[in-house]
């Protein structure tokens, strides 16, 4: 079930969002609990840990929606945040905004429908899936947002983790075949790159964040940038 | 070594069938599915063997057939397409055949100077000559069609995907020529005359020319097209920018002025309402969006509002301070050609599905755009064959693609679930 805080001042929008995201859940027979909040103070307060995604009204009365959404970070890192705003003030303020995730109100029914989808897909995707490697040394389980890269190693595998590196017998091919669901992407044919890692690109070399430079092979750049294009079109 | 020579010559043959049919395929697609395209290689191989002499009415005239019936039965596209096909293969395929066959024969008998028919007591010696002129020959003609697929490659496939209806009648007069030049001059004119010859070789040269200078025309005037309507947006947005500069002053002075006669002494009930609304009014104007890039914030401005007059949900979240490095064309490229095509697919949809998003924002040292909007599943199905003109479609996402590779980035545009997706990757140059 998901449950859906509203925080609202305004009694007539709280009532058209909790009537369009019902029509939602009749559509898409997902289960939804709407609860509503008339300011910010009242959601920080009592906070409920159970709720999976608030809708928060940039401007209320006693607290913003911006520093609201700061304390409500703190207490609670996974909870979906959609801000809602008009017209004029996005015009106005949407530069302090840092492309976060708004709506501008009073919403239609498609644009609601689509930001439920995708936060739908994004918290599906959200959790974190690993792989189990054997080797000599024993068995590993390694988180996949923890791999930076794969590389070969003397006709074997370098697993380059954060904490370690780890040997695999495997073969590259099976390897890739087994990752390139998961943000993985070959830009050499002895690399296999975590997306997630990228900081940038240059001609024929990749920067990860850890400052590391992985090489591109040209003939492999092409489909390379083509999958970093559809990983980070995903996440914006 | 007769034996091995044949079996050589087996080889040379069918290598040679193989990149026809690459070519052919090249110019015109085959239908789909593995088993016709299995079937149509072979038929059209049959095609490629021809062997034609002289005053050979039927081997010319049923291969011409058996070639239509083939190119209409196992390929896709429209009929002008198929014809050209026909016409450009047709007099190539004779030409090169008919040469092939008429220099070896010519030559093998000048040299040997063997009875005209091998009833007539051929030597092993003979016999083997022969073979060898034969082997000869295919290879020369395999090495003619390999290098024909490598020149003309790039042009085949450039041509039948941007072709109009009216430039392929153009191409098919102009190839009419060979065609009819091969036909007649091989049926009429008697044997024996090696005045035949130029006239071949002019015939292959001319319907692989006229490939060339299809591919040519095209080329250019989507060039000159796409250049000049990039000129027309640039003027435009150059316009709105200074319209907007000029508005935006006056609704300043105006709200300047308001606040003075606010503050001015006791004000009625009516004045303050009429100050109020107009004060409204005014906020309601400086929707513009901040994107940190003024080129672009008239591009969305101007589109938004383009969707808005289409009741199109239009919901732009861009940080674009970091996209500087971009020149302002390129900017209006992605931007303007991923918002009209993503306007013009949301016009097709009923009312309540019409949603535009576009994002972009710098994260690390890449910029990343994304432009989605819904689509109908209906639409995705007849995409391809609903097109009618060819010439401009897709005109967008490809001259996206070209700036994105110009900046080292990547794009992609595919329609996934309901909704058709744009996304944009470019990396930031690193600052010097």
């Amino acid at each position: 079930m998901l449950h859906i805080a509203i925080c609202d001042d305004e009694q007539s929008l709280v009532n058209n969002l909790t009537d369009l995201l019902e029509q939602y859940a009749a559509e898409t027979s997902v289960e939804i609990k709407v609860t509503p909040y008339y300011d910010g103070m009242e959601l920080i307060d009592k906070y409920d840990p159970t709720i999976d995604l608030i809708f928060l009204d940039i401007r209320m009365r006693l607290l913003n929606g911006l520093d609201a959404a700061k304390r409500i970070r703190q207490m609670d890192e996974k909870v979906g945040i959609i801000f809602l705003t008009t017209l004029t003030q996005y015009g106005l303020e949407g530069y302090k905004y840092q492309a976060a995730n708004y709506i501008i109100k009073p919403m239609k029914y498609v644009r609601l429908k689509d930001e439920m989808n995708k936060f739908l897909a994004h918290s599906r995707r959200n959790e974190s899936p690993s792989v189990v490697i054997i080797n000599d040394t024993g068995k590993y389980k390694i988180v996949l947002k923890n791999l930076r890269y794969i590389e070969t190693f003397n006709r074997n595998l370098l697993f380059h983790t954060e904490q370690e590196k780890i040997i695999c017998y495997k073969s590259m091919k099976e390897v890739e075949q087994q990752l390139k669901e998961q943000g993985f992407a070959r830009s050499h044919s002895s690399y296999l790159v975590n997306l997630f890692y990228v900081k940038g690109v240059k001609k024929l070399e990749i920067t990860l964040i850890t400052g590391e430079v992985i090489p591109i092979s040209q003939p492999r750049r092409k489909r390379f940038m083509e999958l970093l294009t559809e990983y980070w079109g995903d996440l914006l | 070594m007769i034996y091995f020579l044949s079996i050589l010559s087996w080889i040379l043959n069918w290598s040679y069938a193989f990149v026809f049919f690459q070519i052919l395929c090249g110019f015109i697609p085959s239908r789909k599915g593995w088993p016709l395209r299995i079937l149509s290689f072979f038929l059209s191989s049959m095609f490629a063997f021809t062997i034609v002499y002289s005053n050979d009415l039927p081997n010319l005239l049923g291969a011409l057939v058996g070639f239509v019936v083939y190119i209409i039965v196992f390929h896709r596209g429209k009929w002008t397409e198929k014809l050209a096909a026909v016409l450009v293969f047709y007099p190539a395929v004779i030409a090169v055949n008919y040469l092939m066959q008429d220099i070896g024969s010519r030559l093998f008998f000048a040299c040997t100077g063997a009875p005209p028919d091998s009833d007539l007591g051929w030597t092993q010696e003979f016999y083997f000559i022969s073979t060898s002129f034969y082997t000869m020959s295919l290879f020369l003609r395999l090495l003619f069609w390999i290098f024909a697929l490598f020149f003309l490659r790039k042009y085949l496939h450039q041509i039948t995907s941007n072709l109009t209806t009216q430039m392929w009648l153009i191409v098919n007069t102009l190839m009419l020529a060979s065609f009819v030049a091969i036909f007649t001059i091989l049926y009429f004119l008697p044997e024996e005359m090696v005045v035949v010859y130029p006239i071949c070789v002019a015939s292959i040269f001319s319907s692989f020319g006229c490939i060339y200078l299809a591919a040519y025309i095209c080329n250019s005037v989507q060039t000159t097209y796409y250049a000049q309507e990039l000129e027309r947006k640039q003027e435009y947005f150059k316009d709105k920018m200074r319209e907007e500069e000029r508005v935006r002053s006056i609704y300043h002075d105006m709200k300047n002025h308001l606040l003075v006669l606010q503050a001015q002494s006791i004000p009625t009930q009516e004045v303050r309402q009429s100050i109020q609304s107009l004060q409204e009014q005014i906020e309601a104007y400086e929707n513009y969006y901040h994107t940190g890039n003024d080129y672009l914030d008239v591009i969305i401005c101007d589109k938004s509002r383009l969707a808005r007059e289409n009741q199109i949900d239009f919901y732009a979240a861009i940080q674009f301070d970091e996209g500087n490095f971009l020149e302002p064309l390129d900017i209006s490229t992605i931007f303007g050609n991923g918002l009209d095509n993503a306007i013009e697919a949301s016009e097709k949809l009923p009312e309540s599905m019409r949603l535009i998003t576009v994002k972009a924002s710098r994260i690390r040292d890449m910029l990343i755009i994304v432009i989605e909007n819904n689509m109908g599943l209906e639409v995705l199905v007849s995409e391809k064959t609903s097109k009618k003109d060819t010439f401009l479609h897709g005109f967008g996402i490809s001259n996206i693609q070209k700036v994105a590779e110009k900046y080292g980035g990547q794009c992609i545009a595919k329609p996934r679930n309901e909704k058709f997706i744009l996304k944009v990757v470019l990396p930031i140059p690193t600052k010097k």
